[in-house]
């Protein structure tokens, strides 16, 4: 049985530089494949309306009619199910995350 | 003969990750019998399968929880395809070998991190969650997520690994099972860590069985039974190496885990040593009718799926037994004769996830 | 390479017989799933035999009662409690009784009704 046998690194530690980083003055990079937040290229958009139905968890609602297509970004899960399904392929899987809010917020893109 | 009294522990407890209440009968600090009781974080997800389409609903599964959450993804694919007969490429039974062996690390160390937490060894609960960053790392580069993967589907698997990230992750692997051996001697040599875990909560190979204890629970109590053997994915191609220690007490627990870090380790190189190349999906076409019954061994232990589906696009039942449930009961058995100031790291002995077992 | 599964139909008379016959041969209990079907419940009792799955399947019409296998199975009262609260399936003689408050829901027996209504 050892004692204080992890003093050495508690010491090492303390000389080295922090494992972690300066948020948010130095911001971690995200990668490649990050799964931040759903982008779309509503010009592109037919407003066919399957992600809604794909949607786990019915953070998308499309309106045919007025050719309007919402997210609640609180809801999503950014599962990608939407972005795979997309018959036009305008949705897109940003590696960014969305912005932390005090509010639910609902982002609607309407194309004209 | 002294006076008995009943503490109540939880729900809200620095141990405790998530919500659970145990009643202690104590006497003389003497835990004499203890209740549970849960369901503070119950949430209904086997009935949503009865009103969600059965191939989005594998994004619901994965949530049920948040540390095993790719193999309860693969738990509910691989149930609906044993009904649809699914025939999966081998490439895609590999990819989930890999995923599922790095979540198994990942859940470990985070454990093993808590466990230290909950003797005070604050040092050391950072320096398991150090490396753990690190396959956190792999799975953000390789699936898009931390935690919850989404790269599971009904037929094979989302996204693919290419060569250069399975180089990376076997160099991650090689600097964590480096780094492990400091934090390894000191939760298995260190005098204050041993003295906290040394024959407290012992569960006999007979008490581990009859009370229905799985996963590292009951091989730390000697029987070597783990789900991986009966070869589901890719496993049985793989040589899989069973971890068991005889002791049953906190540090053959601790043991035992600390162990499977190493074999996981080892099953992830072999399987990158051997992946194939080809396809990683299969095409899925129609809708389920039948019914399955799948367990696989998760961090925690066995886990059991159970999916009935009728011809419509929804299942018609879809049960999950997750680990910690099938262990409460072993709990409940280690705590007897114990003293109370026990009581918090015996609880995580059994690495309860809470949210998981109520679903 | 599927490991062994065997479904095996009971009549719920059989029960507590046959459960004792698992426990001498050395079973471990897995789970106790129920199901909602139109007009009856349907039970599978789950045990594992070294590595191999056996299923008991029994139908229960509503308002009968069943027996607790939690005096031969400990484990079982977890999964039996579980069952009350949440399908109001009443099972006698358990080793621990929560009296259908396991799961405390907003609302009772959440998964009773067949068609999932309230459920959204």
């Amino acid at each position: 049985m050892s004692v204080m046998y992890f003093s050495k690194n508690a010491i090492k530690n303390l000389t080295h530089k922090p494992a972690t980083l300066m948020y948010p003055n130095k911001k971690r990079a995200f990668f490649e494949r990050t799964r931040g937040h759903v982008e779309i290229r509503i010009a592109d958009c037919i407003f066919c309306g399957i992600c809604q139905k794909r949607c786990p968890s019915n953070a998308i609602r499309v309106e045919r009619a007025g050719k309007l297509w919402q997210i609640e970004r609180m809801n999503c899960i950014q599962c990608g199910a939407c972005v795979d399904n997309c018959p036009k392929k305008c949705l897109g899987m940003k590696n960014d995350y969305t912005a932390p809010d005090m509010a639910k917020k609902t982002d609607a893109y309407s194309g004209a | 003969m002294s006076r008995r009294s009943v503490i109540p522990f939880g729900p809200q407890h620095p141990v405790l990750p998530e919500p659970i209440h145990l009643d202690l009968v104590i006497e003389d600090e003497i835990v004499v019998e203890a209740i549970p009781s849960i369901g503070y974080v119950h949430r209904g997800l086997e009935k949503l399968a009865e009103t969600r389409d059965y191939i989005d609903y594998v994004y619901v599964a994965e949530r049920v929880c948040g540390i095993c959450s790719f193999m309860h993804g693969m738990g509910y694919s691989m149930a609906v395809e044993d009904i649809m007969k699914l025939e999966l490429p081998p490439r895609a039974m590999y990819l989930r070998v890999i995923w599922a062996e790095l979540s198994r690390i990942h859940s470990h160390l985070l454990w093993m991190g808590l466990l230290a937490d909950a003797f005070g060894f604050e040092n050391l609960f950072m320096q398991c969650w150090r490396q753990r960053e690190k396959i956190l790392d792999i799975f953000e580069m390789t699936t898009g997520g931390r935690v919850i993967f989404s790269v599971c589907k009904v037929g094979g698997v989302r996204k693919d690994m290419d060569e250069d990230s399975l180089k990376i992750i076997l160099k991650t692997l090689d600097e964590v099972g480096g780094e492990l051996k400091e934090i390894e001697t000191t939760f298995l040599t260190d005098k204050s860590v041993v003295y906290r875990l040394k024959g407290i909560g012992v569960l006999t190979a007979d008490e581990a069985l009859s009370l229905g204890a799985v996963g590292p629970m009951l091989r730390a109590s000697g029987v070597g039974q783990d789900m991986r053997l009966t070869g589901y994915a890719a496993y049985g191609e793989l040589d899989v190496p069973v971890v068991t220690s005889l002791d049953g007490d906190s540090f053959a627990r601790c043991e035992v885990r600390m162990k499977e870090i190493h074999a996981s380790i080892e099953i992830i190189r072999q399987a990158i040593a051997r992946i194939p190349d080809g396809e990683i999906a299969v095409n899925v076409k129609g809708t389920p009718n039948g019914q399955s019954f799948i367990r696989l061994e998760q961090p925690r232990g066995e886990a059991f799926y159970h999916v009935r589906a009728n011809g419509s696009k929804f299942l018609e039942r879809f049960r999950v037994r997750t680990p910690t449930f099938a262990n409460l009961p072993a709990l409940l058995k280690i705590l007897e004769g114990r003293s109370l100031a026990n009581v918090p790291v015996l609880i995580l002995t059994i690495d309860p996830c809470i949210s998981c077992t109520e679903r | 390479m599927k490991p062994e599964t065997t479904v095996i139909g009971i009549q719920p008379i059989e029960l507590l017989s046959r459960v004792s016959g698992l426990k001498e041969q050395g079973c471990r209990i897995v789970q106790i799933c129920c199901s909602k079907k139109e007009d009856a419940y349907e039970m599978d009792y789950s045990f594992d035999n070294c590595g191999a799955l056996i299923d008991l399947k029994l139908t229960v019409s509503p308002g009968d009662e069943i027996d607790s296998i939690s005096a031969i199975f400990l484990p079982a009262f977890l999964y039996e409690n579980e069952i009350e609260s949440l399908f109001g399936l009443k099972i006698r003689n358990k080793a621990v009784d929560f009296g259908g408050k396991l799961y405390q829901t907003a609302k009772q027996t959440p998964f009773a009704d067949k068609d999932g209504e309230n459920n959204e």
